[in-house]
């Protein structure tokens, strides 16, 4: 399956043997449809129940569906309040020393596998074999694997042009829907040799010491640990508006929230790029879900079913954050449509999946993984109604507020916005980026720009289920960028004072 | 935090806390009930039901901040609490358990042996403006806990400048605005404070974020104020009326509210917490010693204080009745009113005129029997609205009289003057058709007799 094909080129059958291998072996875990039979009856069930209801008696169906709606938040915002407590308690991440990974010697280093995605990315390719030779850890040690597509041929032509290492190949995945990342990741995961395997994105700088930290992290954990999330963040959050932005929220998600969830033994949603696996224990998962969009989440998911623990690693790989948001736009409306994926695989059979997760986890999945859509998609609507009602204080909004829905729905308004507020002030304060504090203020508006990606997604999942949207990188190599990329950070501090304004 | 005391601990600490507590409101409300906790029961019962007088009792007024009566809310619905003040002693039982047990665990991580901890507790939570606090359903012990949290957070962010503490000062600070508004000035000087601990850092962004972290919270407590008052009342300075006609009026200023003594509290305790920290670091055995029975005998001569001051200040009211002086009074004004105007309408007003409205149905209860609807409570003594609900009836209004700081709070909060000269001139230059004549005094209320004007067809 190389790039120089061998003797024994496989066949159609070994790459879909490769990329589907969840399919085979655990339909019911897999997005291949994303709404079953099942599911399917139900949900036209309770429409019908619903459409009967509304004729009925609308009011009273928008007076229960709205005290539902309420409810729910106000338990979303005192979990994530408990989670952004937990993770500002102290570290509850895995931190490895600068002294562990000195200690660490050659020998002690098992070979490691490194998966790199490639589609349509001829700009940030230099730069990313230039990461990729600086990561501080033995190259005969190294196994990367860039995975490539058939139909790109700009790329292809690009990774012939570079010289290459020993320790790096290139993987063509044949063109064969869906077209997506974790079906690419799949056949490398089939080909991978090392012990332990990451995936970096093609515009991703990890931190050089990641590799020997995740090594050492591992060595200090049990068994039960299979993978360790190392935390992102963005290398540009100074471009615009967008990505600084962008950067509050991902400092909220990696340094406030996905501690939390370590520190609960919650279910981690994976974010995608540097998750670092033990190989076999990946291969015993089946590996991705090729039909799942945010395929990272959804392993998350899968791993804490069975009992697998993923751990936060307190190294940071630097991303580029998406600077151009019809760009964002898509980004986001993918994840949310993921996360929608996720949520109805993971709901086919809410019994069993009670039973491998138990109440907590459980729990927790239906705050993090259902109410991240579910907010998204309604929050609309409420800051709407909150807008008509103060402009023209009309009765008929009041009619869905009686006391003490009013009283609850108020809370979520003035206690559940502020504390997203807040949160996001605080990631960029512990995230070293006090700058960017003052700009956390505009998050209202950011929720409003998610919010439309959400609708986006929702949209998608009935119409394009297994689409991916493509998002672009190097934008912050665009002439229009401004100054050009800033230097990743070495640490907190110096991310506070540097970068390109 | 290695001495701190384990989970179980504290649980059973603050189990047997607030039982004591607990049974010591319950004995106390056999007794009496006040009128702060009256009042803010009324305004969140209110508030539940839908009513205009509870989300104006809300945010309506500077004196009675919504934090406590937010608090209320689950209590209120409940049989055998309701709307008898009940329900903000059961809260501030709970907050004070919470407040112990918070200061047992701050010191036993100082290293101070469990007897000594629980001696100093059991001092400061019987000294009389404390316990009272606590008995009377005041708001006072809620401010109480938010300060010594307060006190808690800062003095940990100073020593480490952890995000978590500064954080949670913040919302506590935020929290302490709207439990009473006269914090803003605690909150301004705790801002000094941290402008002076991140002063040395050379990162202006630093300096600008740490601020910000911490003023965020009380900011946007004190907006919701003001906002509250804008979507509810239609002005966003509603609630200031009361300071604004104290200003206007030019009050007498030279009067304290008894409760200033409740903000000592927390820097005593923030003293005898330092003393006892340090010489655990620093000192000898017989100095540490020594500076234990020093911070022993600065806790017990300020919490010991109020009982030769306060307590006796007040001659022969007992020091715990005094918050429930005006509760009583009601009682009488009851009574003349049962007795002299039987058939009359009678509208009270404002937050104490709850403690009336409660009463009515303890007091007298048989004399006022009709239609229930004797007594009339509106928020704000809106005259238009009430020569829309009356007739030829004989109309009195009863009203606290004019005195102390907030005069005009509990007056009328739309006029906070209109019963300044109630001597009988006709308000026609202020656009009323009433007269007010003084009928009775009665403790610290006056009845009024509401005498309509015919006025002429034009107006």
């Amino acid at each position: 399956m190389s790039e120089k094909p061998d003797a024994h080129s496989p066949t159609v059958r070994d790459y879909k043997k490769a990329f589907f291998e969840l399919l085979g072996k655990q339909p019911d875990l897999c997005a291949y449809r994303v709404v079953t039979r099942g599911q399917k009856i139900a949900l036209w069930i309770a429409l019908a129940v619903l459409v009967a209801w509304a004729v009925w008696d609308w009011v009273s169906l928008l007076l229960v569906v709205n005290g539902f709606f309420i409810v729910y938040y106000l338990v979303l915002s005192t979990w994530k309040l408990w989670l952004i407590d937990e993770s500002l308690a102290s570290k509850r991440e895995l931190v490895v020393s600068p002294e562990e990974v000195a200690a660490l010697t050659d020998d002690e280093c098992p070979t490691y596998t490194i998966l790199v995605p490639l589609y349509h990315e001829t700009e940030t390719l230099p730069r990313l074999v230039g990461g990729l030779a600086k990561l501080d850890y033995p190259k005969d040690k190294l196994d990367v694997i860039f995975l490539l597509e058939e139909d790109d041929k700009e790329t292809r032509e690009a990774f012939g042009r570079i010289k290459l290492s020993a320790w790096v190949r290139g993987v063509v995945c044949p063109d064969m829907q869906p077209k997506t990342k974790p079906k690419a990741c799949n056949l490398g995961l089939a080909l991978a040799r090392g012990k332990y395997l990451v995936i970096y994105d093609a515009e991703d700088r990890p931190e050089p010491d990641q590799l020997k930290k995740a090594v050492a992290a591992f060595r200090t954990t049990g068994p039960e640990v299979a993978c360790i999330q190392a935390k992102l963040n963005y290398y540009n959050p100074r471009q615009n508006l967008l990505t600084r932005l962008f950067t509050i929220e991902y400092s909220m998600w990696f340094d406030l929230f996905l501690p939390g969830l370590d520190y609960l033994k919650q279910p981690i949603p994976l974010g995608g790029t540097s998750n670092h696996f033990v190989t076999a224990r990946l291969r015993e998962m089946h590996g991705w879900d090729a039909f799942n969009v945010t395929e990272d989440c959804d392993l998350g998911v899968r791993m804490a079913a069975t009992g697998a623990q993923t751990r936060i690693l307190d190294s940071t790989t630097w991303e580029e954050a998406c600077s151009h948001p019809h760009w964002w736009v898509r980004q986001r409306s993918r994840w949310i449509k993921g996360y929608i994926q996720t949520y109805l695989v993971h709901c086919r059979r809410p019994v069993a999946m009670f039973k491998r997760l138990g109440f907590w986890k459980t729990f927790g999945f239906h705050m993090m993984i259902g109410g991240t859509p579910i907010c998204l998609l309604i929050n609309p609507f409420y800051w709407l109604m909150a807008i008509f009602w103060v402009v023209f204080r009309s009765e008929r909004v009041a009619t869905f507020f009686p006391f003490p829905v009013i009283l609850f729905a108020a809370a979520c308004l003035f206690i559940g916005n502020f504390v997203f507020l807040y949160a996001g002030v605080l990631a960029a304060y512990r995230r070293g980026y006090h700058d960017l504090v003052k700009t956390a203020l505009l998050m209202p508006i950011y929720w409003i720009m998610m919010s439309i990606g959400a609708w986006k997604g929702f949209i998608q999942i009935i119409t394009k289920p297994n689409y991916w949207e493509k998002t672009k990188h190097g934008l912050d190599l665009a002439p229009s960028a401004g100054p050009g990329p800033s230097a990743p950070p070495a640490t907190p501090d110096d991310a506070s004072g540097g970068g390109a304004a | 935090m290695t001495n701190a005391p384990s989970r179980t601990e504290q649980l059973v600490f603050f189990g047997v806390v607030l039982a004591i507590l607990v049974a010591g409101v319950a004995w106390f409300h056999r007794l009496a009930a006040s009128e702060e906790s009256i009042a803010r029961s009324h305004v969140a019962a209110d508030l539940l039901a839908g009513k205009m007088e509870g989300r104006q009792g809300l945010i309506g007024s500077v004196r009675w901040a919504p934090l406590p009566t937010m608090l209320a809310l689950p209590l209120v619905k409940a049989p055998w609490i309701g709307t008898s003040g009940l329900a903000l002693a059961l809260v501030n039982a709970v907050v004070a358990a919470f407040t112990l047990t918070l200061l047992n665990t701050w010191w036993a991580t100082f290293g101070i042996s469990r007897l000594v901890r629980y001696a100093l507790l059991g001092f400061y939570q019987a000294s009389p403006p404390i316990i009272g606090a606590v008995l009377t359903g005041s708001s006072s012990t809620v401010l109480l806990l938010l300060l010594i949290a307060g006190a808690y957070f800062l003095v940990r962010w100073v020593d480490t400048l952890d995000l978590r503490s500064l954080a949670y000062l913040g919302v506590v600070s935020g929290l302490a605005v709207i439990t009473r508004f006269e914090v803003a000035a605690l909150v301004f000087l705790v801002m000094l404070v941290v402008v002076v601990r991140v002063a040395r850092s050379k990162e202006k962004s630093f300096r600008a974020a740490t601020l910000l972290v911490f003023l965020i919270p009380p900011l946007y407590t004190g907006a919701l104020w003001f906002l509250g008052n804008w979507l509810i009342m239609g002005d966003p300075a509603f609630f200031l009326r009361g300071l604004i006609a104290r200003g206007v009026l030019r009050s007498e200023f030279t009067e304290f509210d008894w409760e200033w003594a409740l903000y000592l509290m927390p820097a005593l305790l923030l003293v005898t917490t330092w003393t006892l920290s340090a010489e655990r670091a620093r000192l000898e055995h017989i100095a540490r010693r020594a500076s234990t029975v020093v911070a022993f005998v600065v806790l017990v001569v300020g919490v010991a204080w109020p009982y030769f001051t306060l307590w006796r200040a007040h001659g022969e009211e007992p020091y715990f009745g005094r918050g429930v002086v005006e509760v009583r009074q009601a009682d009488d004004v009851l009574h003349y009113l049962a007795q002299a105007h039987p058939d009359a309408k009678v509208f009270v007003s404002g937050y104490s005129g709850y403690a009336v409205i409660e009463r009515a149905g303890v007091a007298e209860p048989d004399i006022f029997r009709k239609d229930g609807d004797t007594f009339v409570h509106l928020m704000s003594l809106d005259l238009a609205e009430i020569e829309r609900r009356t007739h030829d009836q004989p109309l009195y209004f009863a009203v606290p009289k004019p005195k102390g700081l907030h005069r005009w709070e509990d007056i009328n909060l739309e006029a906070p003057w209109l019963f300044d000269g109630y001597t009988g001139p006709p308000l026609d230059d202020r656009g009323y058709r009433f007269s007010f004549l003084l009928d009775r005094t009665v403790g610290d209320w006056r009845i009024l007799q509401a005498v309509r004007r015919k006025v002429p067809s034009a107006k």
